[in-house]
């Protein structure tokens, strides 16, 4: 047991990586270190996704009529992670743009900050 | 029989005027709003065309490019993907009908993105439906997600920034979780389409846990998605925040879609026998019992309406999960059917108390007081759909609670009929109070402009599904049948 994981590292690495990430958004009050989390956070899934994809000693998929018993990297995995950083970049920009309007209105990027000053309009 | 190319049209069709619709409106807001509602209406036809269709003739299954599955990405179209669809497009192009009242004060250049977002999420919701591909599925999932915290972020209101961004950093959470379940699924079985993964992960022989870890990932991804209790902390923020049409919008649709979602993943994946030995529906049903007790106390707390609103959607989504962790045919339609009672009852709340918020200038609750001889038709159908989700006799609530009710009892799921009981009575316990003040209570206030667009058609559905459920539910039962096999 102990033996596999450690011959499957990158799954092993990449699943501690994506706990990190997660418990820096969850746990951070400050808003931009939770964009980084987010960050870090997909970093690993697409790390998996990579991992999941390469296969030792393979060659780039590009066929080769001469020679077809060539073993081939899945090419599928990283073409998906292309999408996956797309999507991503979309979020952290739409997060980034949020941060700014929250320090626009606010005046800080501190998630306890903001709660108390929530709190002060309320009362 | 309709055109080959049909299924798909409707995504390109939203999508397109998606992005062409802020230069229409910023010359001409009102023709922009009008083409708006016409593309809207238009794929709600679309929608129940396709519904008629496969339940005509069987499903439908379009290879997109010509690429056939399992290299290509395919959509599916079976009974239940189309009833969502046509549940979720009509209900958008109804409540957009309140679009011109909602931008009547904006910048035009403003009011243009904001229809943008809206199409774009309707699209982004046929996909997600539709996709049999996973990895399509996830790229939906996150365009929704996206053009839902810029909709609830379209307020100047800084409450609601911070609300889109509490919104958008869960929801990200949720997609990585997705994102690393699908990643497991591939690694699996070396496939993304469900049909195919599916075989392959039946016929595998895997340790136990790995599949019980994915399809933890995949409840913890979806769960945050539909706000499924203890996930659904950014809800009662982001749904109350948000301009009118928007909160109808994300309360009535978006979070159910999400839990329809799911469902084809699990049941599509595992199999519902699976799904019960392997204890993920006991933790789902667990879960569902969870946010409709949780989701209604803290809605009895509330002061602010759109916030009790938004608790109620936590209780509500969790029926709609038991329906689906109970399973059966039974189960499922009562599911299903409370996906389309729910929306229906919680687009006319938001859309009259949007109404009543505009008139007092404030979202306490004591504003709704003595509203009703003001505003007779909109507070008439407010009272009727309040009365519906106490559940009521002859209303579509107590039709949801009536087969649920049945299929716990066939399931041997004793808990369930009294979970459902004490539920009903929590839901008296904030919504009539609210009833008791708008028909009983007196107010100084003028009411001048007592429309609500397309609200007549909202209660008239309302009211023949709760009338005739049999009907319905007959229907349901072919779509939960497509699911469940």
């Amino acid at each position: 047991m102990a033996v596999k994981l450690l011959q499957n590292y990158p799954y092993l690495i990449s699943t501690l990586i994506f706990a990190v990430g997660c418990y820096t958004v969850l746990t951070h009050t400050n808003l931009m270190r939770k964009v980084i989390g987010i960050n870090v956070m997909e970093s690993a899934v697409f790390l998996f996704f990579i991992a999941a994809g390469n296969v030792q000693a393979g060659r780039p998929p590009i066929i080769d009529l001469n020679n077809p018993d060539v073993i081939y990297v899945n090419p599928l995995p990283s073409a998906l992670i292309l999408t996956g950083i797309v999507v991503s970049i979309s979020v952290t920009a739409l997060a980034l743009a949020f941060v700014v309007k929250i320090h626009r209105q606010y005046g800080t990027i501190d998630a306890d900050e903001i709660a108390a000053i929530r709190s002060q309009q309320d009362a | 029989m309709l055109s080959a190319n049909f299924p798909v049209l409707g995504i390109v069709a939203l999508l397109m005027t998606a992005y062409l619709l802020p230069l229409v409106a910023m010359r001409r807001m009102r023709l922009g709003q009008g083409l708006a509602g016409l593309i809207l209406a238009l794929s709600a036809v679309y929608s129940a065309l396709l519904f008629y269709d496969v339940l005509d003739s069987g499903p439908v299954y379009y290879a997109m490019g010509g690429w056939e599955a399992p290299w290509g990405i395919e959509l599916a179209i079976t009974p239940l993907s189309a009833f969502v669809m046509t549940v979720a497009t009509g209900l958008t192009a109804l409540v957009a009908l309140s679009l011109p009242q909602e931008l009547v004060d904006w910048s035009k250049r403003k009011a243009g993105w904001y229809i943008t977002l809206l199409l774009l999420l309707t699209a982004a919701l046929l996909g997600i439906t539709m996709a049999n591909d996973l990895f399509n599925l996830y790229v939906f999932t996150e365009v929704s997600t996206l053009a839902a915290c810029a909709l609830v972020s379209a307020k100047k209101d800084r409450n609601a920034t911070d609300a889109a961004f509490k919104y958008l950093m869960l929801g990200a959470i949720g997609s990585g979780f997705i994102l690393f379940a699908i990643g497991i699924t591939y690694v699996i079985t070396g496939h993304l389409n469900m049909g195919f993964a599916a075989a392959v992960f039946a016929a595998s022989d895997l340790h136990p846990i790995i599949p019980w870890v994915m399809s933890a990932f995949y409840l913890v991804g979806f769960g945050v998605k539909a706000g499924l209790f203890p996930l659904h902390v950014w809800l009662p923020d982001a749904h109350s925040s948000a301009p009118t049409t928007a909160s109808a919008l994300l309360s009535g649709v978006v979070v159910k879609v999400f839990a329809v979602a799911m469902a084809r993943v699990f049941f599509g994946l595992f199999g519902s026998a699976a799904l019960e030995t392997m204890g993920i529906a006991g933790m789902v049903r667990l879960m569902a019992a969870a946010s409709i007790l949780a989701g209604s106390a803290f809605a009895v707390v509330q002061t602010d309406i759109k916030r009790l609103l938004a608790y109620s959607t936590v209780a509500q989504v969790g029926y709609i999960f038991l329906g689906f962790g109970v399973g059966g045919v039974v189960g499922v339609a009562a599911a299903l059917y409370h996906v389309l009672a729910h929306g229906l009852m919680k687009s006319i709340l938001f859309l009259t108390a949007g109404k009543v918020i505009a008139i007092n200038g404030t979202r306490e609750i004591s504003g709704f007081e003595g509203m009703g001889p003001k505003l007779p038709l909109p507070m008439g159908a407010f009272s009727l759909a309040a009365l519906s989700m106490i559940g009521l006799p002859l209303l579509a609530g107590f039709a949801t609670k009536w087969y649920l009710f049945n299929a716990g009892l066939s399931a041997q799921i004793y808990w369930l009929p009294v979970l459902i009981i004490i539920s009903g009575l929590l839901n008296a316990a904030y919504f009539l109070p609210i009833v008791w003040k708008i028909w009983f209570g007196v107010s100084e206030a003028e009411a001048t402009d007592r429309r609500v667009p397309g609200l007549l058609v909202l209660v008239a559905v309302l009211a023949v599904i709760g009338l005739v459920p049999g009907a319905v539910l007959d229907l349901l039962e072919q779509a939960a049948g497509w699911l469940i096999s």
